[in-house]
């Protein structure tokens, strides 16, 4: 971790709206408050974690790092240089340091194309000599454990497991030396004991090259293991931040404390003997999310406050910080 | 002791395909008591799914086949009933919640009429929206005449539920009900069924690769590899000493919000493709403890404790 200085991205006040058109002459069109203002950091060789379920704004927050879709308002910050602003030629140059992972591998990789072929491609459009192509992507598909790396040369995406194809969207990632991976659910889709041995992977490169991840999902068991420190989302909101270690042991939030008495503990005696808060009711809609807090609507502390007014993301103990009247 | 509610022996459900034959479930035994949870693990292809269409007889003919085994409930064997007679227990006796509800579901008709039919049309509406307040679904008359897609994920679920659980069966399998759901959703599903389990006495056969929700939900366990149970048990054993290299390997990778894992155990290796399994014991070409025997004859079943079972050679005293 760096003990100077500004952090490696820097997020600030990151909204994105979008705008829902009833049709063709609609005057008035509804907003999706997809991304409403969230802020977060992270250091180099670190691991936030994104979480939350469906409708939170997780993966639009991924898309919005990448500059795959333009922000409504807010300001990010990579490598000391406002991405926002930058001229395509510089942007170009800066986003070779961050690269994306997709949970679904096998919509991410052309299915024409080869293996070689796709893992090449990174390295001819940083000029990389022809002859050295061949060794380069070896020396990937080495590297996640793609061996021996010749039998892969030639083949095409389908012919690969799901596992298979997660390591080929890891070593695409990695050719260009990035130093940060925006990953989002990259195991969801994989088998248990596939999931772990990716995982693992993700590990292994990390320490290997100093990584940083923003790793988004919606499993906080992976979460535990994975990651450094932890935002949790709700309907376009962070209403909890702060280490993955006091989060997880004190969570302060009543959306993270049912998110965490709702997932699955494999272990019998633990999971019979556990409190458990059942939330009542669905996930609102993020089109016309409840007024105050957004949370208010499923809460089971909620006060009268909570239905008028928003509360704001306050740090409550060092680097854990909670939107939360119940903590004023 | 009396006889088990549900007792499969060695099935047999193959798929014959063009690629090749596909020994989809290939021997397996098991059986669920009256009023019992009993979970079924295992992951993608394993043939957890299709050991369920095959209690359900609803697995597609042509390609697949029932070759062999016989599955008796409440002491008839299913594989003996013609369809008319299995359309008197299926829905009824029997019943079976999908991972899909919208697969299930008829998107053309209301959900109340869609229930009504479970109900033979005999019930009013009164009787239907009971039904639906009873799985916690708030305004249920009005929900009653709502189609399908107008429904939440969770919401959908319910109904499929209510529709299983209409006719009070014995036996109610769950087949990944909540694992297309978002957490805090699934909570409420897994709430419901417990619910339901305890006030009917239903028994439960739920099959899921989560082994977080069979701690949770079921009293015994079998976990299924390429076609096979290797292992079955009560759920305290089978987590605690669990006794198949394979079900060690996935305990010890599963994570856990209750701990920090610094470094991740794995299996090594993929499941093997059904079209060419691995000879001798399946898992074989993945096990740390593998021995010459394992390559070439496949393990018997053994009783190492009361109650639960391993085919694994380790466990056979030559």
């Amino acid at each position: 971790m760096m003990a100077h200085g500004s952090p490696l991205l820097e997020v600030h006040g990151l909204t994105k709206h979008f705008s829902l058109r009833e049709g063709f002459f609609a005057r008035s069109s509804r907003v999706v408050k997809s991304v409403d203002g969230i802020s977060f950091f992270l250091e180099q060789g670190e691991t936030l974690a994104l979480v939350g379920e469906s409708g939170c704004g997780k993966t639009t927050t991924a898309k919005l790092l990448l500059r795959l879709i333009e922000p409504t308002a807010g300001t990010i910050r990579f490598m000391n240089q406002n991405l926002l602003t930058l001229d395509s030629k510089s942007l170009a140059e800066t986003r070779k340091n961050i690269q994306i992972i997709f949970q679904d591998s096998f919509a991410s990789l052309n299915p024409r194309k080869t293996i070689f072929q796709i893992l090449a491609q990174p390295f001819k459009n940083n000029q990389v000599p022809k002859a050295a192509l061949e060794d380069r992507v070896r020396e990937l598909l080495d590297l996640v454990g793609l061996t021996p790396a010749g039998i892969f040369l030639d083949r095409h995406a389908h012919e690969l497991s799901g596992g298979q194809r997660q390591r080929i969207g890891i070593a695409r990632a990695l050719a260009v030396r990035p130093k940060l991976i925006v990953a989002d659910e990259p195991v969801s889709a994989l088998d248990m004991s596939v999931k772990a041995q990716i995982l693992d992977l993700m590990k292994r490169i990390q320490k290997q090259f100093g990584l940083s991840y923003i790793f988004i999902t919606h499993d906080l068991a992976v979460v535990r293991s994975l990651a450094d420190r932890v935002a949790v989302m709700y309907l376009g909101l962070i209403v909890e931040r702060g280490s993955v270690d006091s989060v997880f042991t004190r969570p302060l939030h009543p959306y993270t404390q049912a998110l965490l008495s709702a997932t699955p503990i494999p272990n019998p005696r633990l999971a019979r003997n556990r409190q458990r808060i059942v939330l009542k009711g669905d996930l609102p809609s993020p089109i016309d999310p409840p007024k105050g807090c957004r949370f208010h609507t499923r809460c089971p502390f909620v006060m009268s406050r909570c239905r008028v007014e928003e509360p704001l993301l306050l740090e409550k103990d060092e680097g854990h910080a909670a939107a939360c009247f119940l903590h004023d | 002791m009396p006889a088990p509610l549900l007792d499969i022996r060695e099935l047999r459900t193959y798929f014959h395909t063009s690629a090749g034959l596909i020994k989809a479930v290939d021997g397996v035994s098991l059986h669920v008591d009256e009023g019992e949870a009993v979970g079924l693990v295992g992951e993608s292809g394993c043939g957890k799914t299709m050991t369920a269409h095959s209690v359900m007889k609803l697995v597609p003919s042509p390609p697949g086949v029932i070759e062999n085994g016989t599955i008796h409930f409440q002491g008839t064997d299913l594989l003996r009933l013609s369809e008319r007679d299995m359309r008197a227990i299926r829905g009824k006796k029997l019943s079976i919640v999908f991972q899909d509800p919208m697969t299930f579901l008829n998107p053309v008709m209301k959900i109340g009429r869609q229930i009504g039919e479970v109900l033979n049309n005999q019930s009013d509406s009164k009787t239907i929206i009971q039904l639906l307040a009873s799985m916690g679904i708030p305004e249920a008359a009005r929900i009653a005449e709502q189609y399908p897609h107008e429904l939440s994920g969770g919401m959908r679920q319910r109904v499929l539920i209510a529709i299983a659980i209409a006719n009070n069966p014995a036996l109610m399998i769950a087949d990944e009900p909540t694992t297309a759901l978002d957490v805090t959703i699934q909570a409420q599903i897994l709430d419901l069924i417990k619910t339901v389990k305890r006030d009917n006495g239903t028994a439960l056969l739920l099959i899921t690769h989560d082994l977080g929700i069979v701690a949770d939900m079921c009293d015994r366990v079998y976990v299924m590899y390429a076609g096979k149970v290797v292992e079955s048990g009560d759920v305290f054993s089978m987590f605690e000493e669990p006794l198949h290299p394979y079900t060690q390997g996935l305990l010890r990778s599963a994570l856990s919000i209750a701990e920090f894992r610094e470094s991740l155990e794995t299996i090594a290796g993929t499941v093997p493709n059904l079209l060419d399994p691995p000879k001798g014991c399946r898992f074989h070409p993945r096990c740390p403890q593998v021995m010459p025997v394992c390559q070439q004859a496949e393990p018997p079943v053994t009783e190492v404790r009361l109650g639960c079972q391993v085919s694994c050679w380790l466990y056979e005293t030559p």
